[in-house]
């Protein structure tokens, strides 16, 4: 529903904080569908079609941003599986016509983009539905400017421009943020190679990549997803066989969180991108049950291995400078 | 399960185990044991070129067989062996128990449950010095040496663990004597999976140490077990100071425990019988044999390929061309996969 407020004074004032503050507790839709790698299509179908439509129209201009974080074969849990590639590009050919389909991804300090794309076996799965394979480095930006938290311009590539954005992201754990999922996922949007130099503000920055480029959809690859405490790199693979959607990114973000044993609100991101109106912390699960499943994660161990990467951070900070 | 009679050659040996265990009937051949009513399963503990015989005389007489391994020193013998007791419709397990050990059932519930990702590469190592204690009789010295002693068990650990058939391998193995002791003493093995997986096997009489390791590498992370002292190590990533402190008092409280509880001592022999109870169950039809003769058979190939490679210089042997007809290595596969 589309609401208009005529006069801002004291009364639509308080109609619309009234308004936003229900718009922002309404629970988002979030479902769940059991899945394998041998048949991902009837289950990602079906979690599309429960999370509601895509909002997809015929000769839409589609992006899709993949996760790919590290030359990391797709059974380790790290990168988007290429089989949820294939089974979204069949639905999308099979439901919409003359679509322009970009799947994106952007080098990174761990990631060669233009190699792990065809080393990692989604190549063919492009030219099989007629995808465009997108560098984000090497795009045109077009730089818009913000009142972040951390960033004031966030620039963005061409691409993006009146597209309608999917983003497909694994579940994963993390070191550094303690999971990533939807959101965390526009990170690898910032087409700088060195995008460790964010690492000491990445929730500010994540918050801040996510109110440009909030994305329409999510679909998050969670039928291998990652656990134990090395994540996203080189954590612990965790068969998980679910595919879940949604359009609210942060309510994805909290399921996620929930199932690898996080309270959402303990995410820096989850929260702030919740504050910043990016999407709602509550959500409908709706679809399959969700499975059980140990991630491994103990937090002590975490929060160890989280100060000696702050350590490690600092001792290459001091041999730059001595250099 | 009762045992109910034990036979060997040498008659006087037959009759004091017989009286040690309070075993009722004692014989000195096996064409007496099998006839000793009640009989179910019989047990084989001879070296192998002495079994075809037994086993064929146990599947007629309608028993079923645990067979020591390997189950044979050729592969045309373990098909022999194969077509025999498939003939009578006897169930055959081949000795598996190193599999038993605690940390490589773990292991191998780690791996089938995907937390490794691919498996890419494998690496064991059997090392001992020279087995006196357990080799006083000389059947034991075939030319390809701890060929047939060892390696069928890390061998089989290796295709166990990884859940896959061996497709090529090349040896080299050598005898530290420059030839004295006239058998292969030590010796490593590069085999090639069908799932593109490689392992090697370094397999020794003469070293200075005794170990039982085996590490598994996968795209997803790292397992190492010290087999012997039933220890289990898995890490993803970094091997940090902290995964090592976790490992250490891990291992430190499990030897601890095994030797409280005698369990270190007895080694492998501690888990025949979980290994018995797991061939009756697949008698009774309650669950699959262990180590069924396809195993047995297949490790056997591996083993053969070995040795020609070794006769050969360490040329690459295939095991598909070893098999009488590229058919029966089909149906082989195709059983182990079912």
């Amino acid at each position: 529903m589309k609401v208009g407020i005529v006069g801002a004074g004291l009364q639509g004032r308080r109609r619309a904080q009234a308004l936003t503050r229900e718009e922002r507790t309404i629970a988002s839709v979030v479902s769940l569908k059991r899945s394998e790698y041998d048949h991902v299509f009837p289950g990602l179908a079906g979690a599309i079609e429960l999370a509601g439509p895509l909002p997809v129209s015929s000769g839409d201009s589609v992006v899709i941003k993949i996760n790919m974080c590290g030359s990391r074969t797709p059974e380790t849990g790290t990168v988007t599986h290429p089989a949820v590639l294939d089974a979204l590009l069949r639905y999308l050919r099979e439901s919409y016509e003359n679509l322009t389909i970009s799947v994106v991804e952007s080098d990174g300090t761990t990631v060669l983009a233009d190699l792990f794309i065809r080393w990692l076996g989604y190549m063919p799965i492009l030219e099989k539905w007629g995808g465009r394979w997108v560098n984000l480095s090497k795009q045109p930006m077009v730089s818009h400017s913000i009142k972040g938290r951390h960033l004031k311009e966030v620039p963005v590539a061409e691409v993006f421009q009146d597209a309608v954005f999917i983003t497909v992201p694994k579940l994963k754990t993390n070191l550094l943020t303690g999971i990533t999922c939807c959101l965390k996922n526009q990170f690898g949007c910032i087409p700088i190679i060195e995008k460790s130099v964010y690492h000491p503000y990445i929730h500010d920055v994540v918050t801040d990549i996510n109110t440009v480029l909030r994305p329409d959809f999510c679909i998050i690859d969670a039928i291998i997803a990652m656990g134990g405490v090395q994540g996203p790199g080189t954590g612990v693979p965790v068969p998980f066989g679910s595919v879940i959607c949604g359009r609210d990114p942060v309510a994805m973000d909290a399921l996620g969180a929930r199932i690898l044993g996080f309270h959402p609100g303990s995410i820096g991101y989850i929260r702030k991108c919740a504050r910043a109106s990016v999407g709602s912390l509550r959500y409908r699960l709706v679809g399959d049950p969700l499975p059980r499943a140990d991630f491994e994660v103990n937090r002590l161990e975490m929060s160890l291995l989280r100060l000696g990467a702050a350590l490690q951070r600092r001792a290459q900070l001091r041999v730059r400078r001595s250099w | 399960m009762d045992v109910l009679a034990i036979m060997d050659i040498d008659a006087g040996l037959a009759e004091r185990v017989a009286a040690e265990f309070q075993i009722p009937h004692w014989c000195a051949s096996h064409e007496t044991l099998l006839e000793v009513p009640n009989v179910d399963l019989v047990d084989i503990c001879t070296p192998p070129e002495m079994r075809f015989p037994i086993i064929e005389a146990a599947a007629r007489a309608g028993k079923h067989i645990l067979v020591e391994k390997p189950l044979a020193t050729s592969l045309s013998d373990a098909l022999a062996i194969r077509e025999v007791v498939n003939r009578h419709g006897a169930l055959l397990n081949v000795v598996t128990n190193w599999r038993y050990f605690p940390a490589v059932l773990k292991a191998k519930e780690r791996i089938a449950s995907g937390r490794l990702g691919r498996i890419v590469t494998m690496n064991t190592l059997a090392c001992q010095p020279f087995p006196s204690d357990n080799t006083r009789s000389t059947w034991l010295y075939h030319p390809a040496g701890m060929l047939f002693d060892f390696a069928p068990h890390a061998i089989d650990l290796l295709m166990w663990l990884c859940d896959g058939i061996v497709e090529r391998v090349v040896a080299f193995g050598q005898d530290v004597t420059g030839g004295d002791m006239g058998f292969t003493n030590y010796l490593q093995l590069l085999m090639e999976f069908d799932s593109r997986a490689i392992a090697s096997a370094d397999i020794s009489w003469v070293t200075g140490t005794s170990r039982f390791a085996v590490d598994v590498h996968g795209t997803g992370g790292h397992i190492s077990i010290d087999v012997r002292n039933n220890s289990f190590l898995e890490f993803h990533g970094f091997f940090t100071p902290l995964d090592d402190t976790k490992a250490f008092l891990r291992r430190e409280l499990g030897i601890t425990r095994d030797v409280l509880t005698g369990k270190y001592f007895q080694g492998a022999f501690a888990y025949y019988p979980r290994l018995m109870q797991e061939f009756i169950g697949s008698i009774h039809g309650i669950r699959r044999a262990p180590s069924p003769v396809e195993q047995g058979l297949m490790v056997t190939a591996v083993l053969d390929a070995a040795h020609q490679s070794l006769c050969h210089g360490g040329t690459p042997v295939c095991i598909r061309d070893l098999f009488p007809s590229p058919a029966l290595y089909e149906e082989t596969v195709a059983v182990l996969r079912g």
